[in-house]
């Protein structure tokens, strides 16, 4: 390429003596070129090398910032011809036209192209008719229905002579599996069985083994449609063992992309039904025990096998794992990982450390998971604005909604916005990043196997206070449930619990002077706290036996006073409704209920927009704290 | 599958760039910076695999290798083999070697077409398609072949015009 050594001599050759002359000289030389460009390119009687000369440069061009504007129409025409070449004569043509087709993104292109690629699909020359598959690939994941009539059609090309068609077939199952029905599919156990065995037993030609290993990659892509299809079902797990285990046999004595395969055959055994693998873990010998492979993988030096042997550690399950092949050099090996400089491999660790929790070594790993949580960044606060959107219309209305005065436990905060479950959420698809995962494992774990009472207190108030963006209403909720529903552990007893929240809240505000944060659009999850401990004393205060209720209430009441944050207002007083409703023989104090009314006269109802944009709130608070303040007032008359 | 290559060089000037995921511009730019800053940080004993997280379009590893001068990067989805990925990276260089004669990274600058046309051989949609060195290294040679005959013959019509 003249063109583009010529450029470069430029540049480099001005760079010596003066760096301003050599930019300027570099500017004039693509100027000019740019403009014999512009002449050239236009002119019709173009040879098509030529032309293609006159493309690169264009790109070069835009590489280097340059308006090409003018070359596009004629990028255009020349990529036109695509139709064309797909019905052309010559292979070389079909060839390029079915990769365009491979990388384009449009969707409504594919049915019109839908015809012509299934007829390439036999044509005489391989590549053609690997290109083919391939873009039926692409076809699938854009739109599946419109590929799925034809399956059975592309089933015959896994019988093709050609090894790498049969490999575009195999790519284009796995993703057919990956993403649909598997039991659709059953049929392809068989075809997969053969094809393993024969590239195991090494009837490719020569070519196609790579460093010592037959079709690495042939092999990896029919084990992964393997874990789908054997899954769920037995028999056909079954019937699938032998042939991963002569897999097995043959990539043990292999080296470099023979761990690849290795790594993938204990990916696919431990996705087949749980009782293939508990069945293998017992034998001793590592002819038969394949997860005797894990320590040599775990304990290499090299960081690559390490990472995958501790991956492959978290995906065998607790249930499997036995004396057999669990060794001392195997838990220092984990030990070691978990200290490790490399990040990527320390995580895994991590993550390994998390299935391993059981009630003695809770505490241990808690604080290695917490110690993680605080070292991992944030992510910037667009993220989690996503998150406090979707869900904060639905917490701010129903929230605290009294039900009946008599059970303290049905006054759940949420009912409307997403559930959640123990596993992190995703609501809208949303993925969770890695500090909102190590949360979610935390509260997680902590509630199953939290030792003592003032443990969990201690940590989630911790967590609560420091933990920053990620801690969200959603973690509030989850923190909540627990109270309300009970710990899973055994080591806790709920009312006692609840009692000791309170207490411990009850330390804090006195030590805080009833202050919460100043603002809400700091960022700091201060907030988050205030809500819980508000609503731990709305629902349990009357639980404590240190104090009365009275003073409980006295302590909101100061609240209100101090904090003017509309949110934790609306928490303040709907916490003193509750208590209010438990308040029958002694009734409300009347400093408290003095309290409440002058609040109301203070904040008179004045919901003009100007007043409701300035708050930036998405409910007109003022008039939802007017409406609780009222109820509070009304209670307090019937209670007393 | 693979969803995005990048080929760049100590001081992170991407040389070449693949993206088998549709994003915009913007995107693609902030993506390519990211992995770039984070790869260039890496130490020697550090394994080659990287956890891209925080970004909605860009979820998954990385996986990367230094050859000379030019790291590898290909972009992979969570639950892919890492270190097939890893090999396919080592055979993609293994044919540009071949195909180039010793390569090293001015051939790639000065021939990105032609690296681009040894990559679509090799990668399609994602996926490596053909694994085989000396099938890919044929097919790209038969190529070259296909255009010169093309410009020799249309040289000789424009010469009998002239």
């Amino acid at each position: 390429m003249d063109f583009s050594r010529k450029l470069l001599s430029t540049l480099t050759g001005g760079q010596t003596p003066a760096a301003e002359r050599g930019a300027e000289d570099a500017k004039a030389f693509s100027d000019e070129s740019l403009s014999a460009l512009r002449l050239s390119i236009s002119n019709p009687n173009i040879s098509t090398s030529a032309m293609k000369e006159n493309m690169l440069r264009l790109i070069y061009g835009e590489m280097m910032g340059q308006d090409v504007q003018f070359g596009v129409i004629y990028a255009l025409k020349l990529a036109q011809s695509g139709q064309t070449d797909l019905t052309s004569s010559n292979f070389h043509y079909v060839v390029v036209a079915l990769v365009t087709l491979c990388n384009m993104t449009l969707k409504d292109v594919v049915p019109s192209m839908v015809g012509h690629v299934l007829s390439a699909l036999s044509h005489t020359h391989e590549s053609v008719r690997k290109r083919a598959l391939i873009a039926l690939k692409n076809f699938y994941m854009r739109d599946a229905d419109l590929i799925a009539p034809y399956l059975d059609q592309i089933k015959k090309s896994l019988y093709d002579s050609e090894p790498s068609v049969m490999s575009a077939a195999l790519g284009l199952f796995a993703v057919v599996v990956h993403q649909h029905h598997a039991s659709q599919m059953k049929d392809l156990v068989p075809v997969l069985v053969k094809i393993l065995q024969q590239v195991v037993d090494g009837r490719l030609p020569k070519g196609y083994s790579y460093h010592g290993t037959a079709a690495p990659w042939i092999q990896i892509r029919c084990l992964q449609i393997m874990a789908q299809l054997g899954q769920q079902d037995l028999s056909a797990s079954r019937s699938m063992t032998p042939a991963i285990m002569g897999a097995f046999h043959k990539a043990r004595q292999g080296v470099d992309a023979a761990f690849a395969v290795l790594f993938e055959i204990i990916r696919t055994l431990n996705t087949f039904h749980p009782a293939i693998i508990l069945e293998l873990c017992q034998f001793v010998d590592v002819a038969q025990n394949p997860l005797l492979i894990i320590p040599k993988f775990a304990t290499s030096s090299n960081q690559n096998l390490k990472y995958l042997g501790i991956s492959m550690l978290c995906q065998v399950q607790p249930s499997a794992w036995s004396d057999t092949w669990w060794s001392q050099d195997l838990l220092a090996a984990v030990v070691q990982a978990l200290e490790s400089r490399d990040a990527t491999v320390q995580r895994r660790a991590l993550d390994l450390l998390y299935r391993m929790l059981t009630a003695d070594n809770s505490e241990n790993i808690i604080d290695r998971l917490v110690y993680a949580f605080f070292q991992e960044q944030d992510v910037s606060a667009d993220h989690y604005r996503y998150l406090q959107e979707g869900d904060g219309q639905e917490h701010s209305l129903p929230l605290d909604r009294i039900s009946s005065p008599s059970s303290s436990s049905t006054s759940s905060p949420l009912s409307l916005s997403g559930t959640t479950t123990t596993t992190t959420t995703t609501t809208e698809g949303h993925v969770p990043t890695r500090k909102e995962k190590i949360l979610g494992q935390i509260l997680d774990a902590a509630e199953r196997f939290g030792r003592s009472e003032e443990w969990y207190l201690d940590l989630i108030f911790d967590l609560l206070e420091r933990g920053g963006r990620v801690v969200t209403m959603q973690t509030a909720e989850k923190v909540m449930r627990v109270f309300e529903r009970g710990a899973r552990s055994t080591a806790f007893n709920t009312t006692h619990l609840r009692v000791l929240a309170v207490q411990k809240t009850m330390h804090l505000l006195a030590q805080r002077e009833y202050l919460f944060s100043c603002s809400r659009d700091t960022g700091s999850s201060q907030p988050t706290l205030a809500y819980v401990t508000l609503w731990l004393l709305g629902e349990y205060g009357d639980d404590a036996d240190d104090w009365k209720l009275s003073t409980v209430m006295e302590t909101l009441a100061r609240c209100l006073l101090i904090n003017h944050d509309p949110l934790i207002q609306t928490f303040i007083l709907s916490a003193l409704t509750k208590a209010a409703l438990r308040s029958a023989p002694n009734g409300v104090p009347k400093n408290v209920t003095g309290v409440v009314r002058a609040y109301l006269l203070d904040h008179p109802v004045s919901c003009t927009l100007s007043a409701r944009v300035q708050s930036r709130q998405p409910y007109p608070s003022s008039v939802d704290i007017q409406l609780r303040a009222h109820e509070f007032l009304m209670i307090a008359e019937l209670a007393s | 599958m693979i969803n995005f290559i990048l080929v760049f060089n100590r001081q992170g000037k991407i040389r070449l760039s693949r993206w088998y995921q549709y994003m915009t511009d913007k995107q693609k730019a902030s993506v390519s910076q990211d992995i770039v800053t984070q790869i260039l940080a890496r130490k020697r004993g550090m394994c080659n695999i990287l956890e891209l997280e925080g970004r909605r379009e860009a979820r998954g590893k990385a996986i990367y290798k230094r050859y000379a001068s030019l790291f590898f990067c290909f972009g992979i989805d969570w639950n892919d083999n890492e270190l097939s990925g890893l090999e396919v990276l080592h055979k993609y260089v293994e044919c540009l070697d071949q195909y180039f004669g010793n390569v090293n990274e001015l051939d790639i600058i000065y021939n990105y077409s032609a690296a681009y046309q040894v990559m679509d051989e090799m990668l399609l949609g994602g996926h490596a398609q053909e694994t085989n060195k000396k099938i890919v290294v044929k097919h790209c040679k038969g190529f070259d072949k296909l255009e010169e005959s093309d410009s020799i013959v249309h040289n000789l019509r424009a010469s009998n015009i002239a």
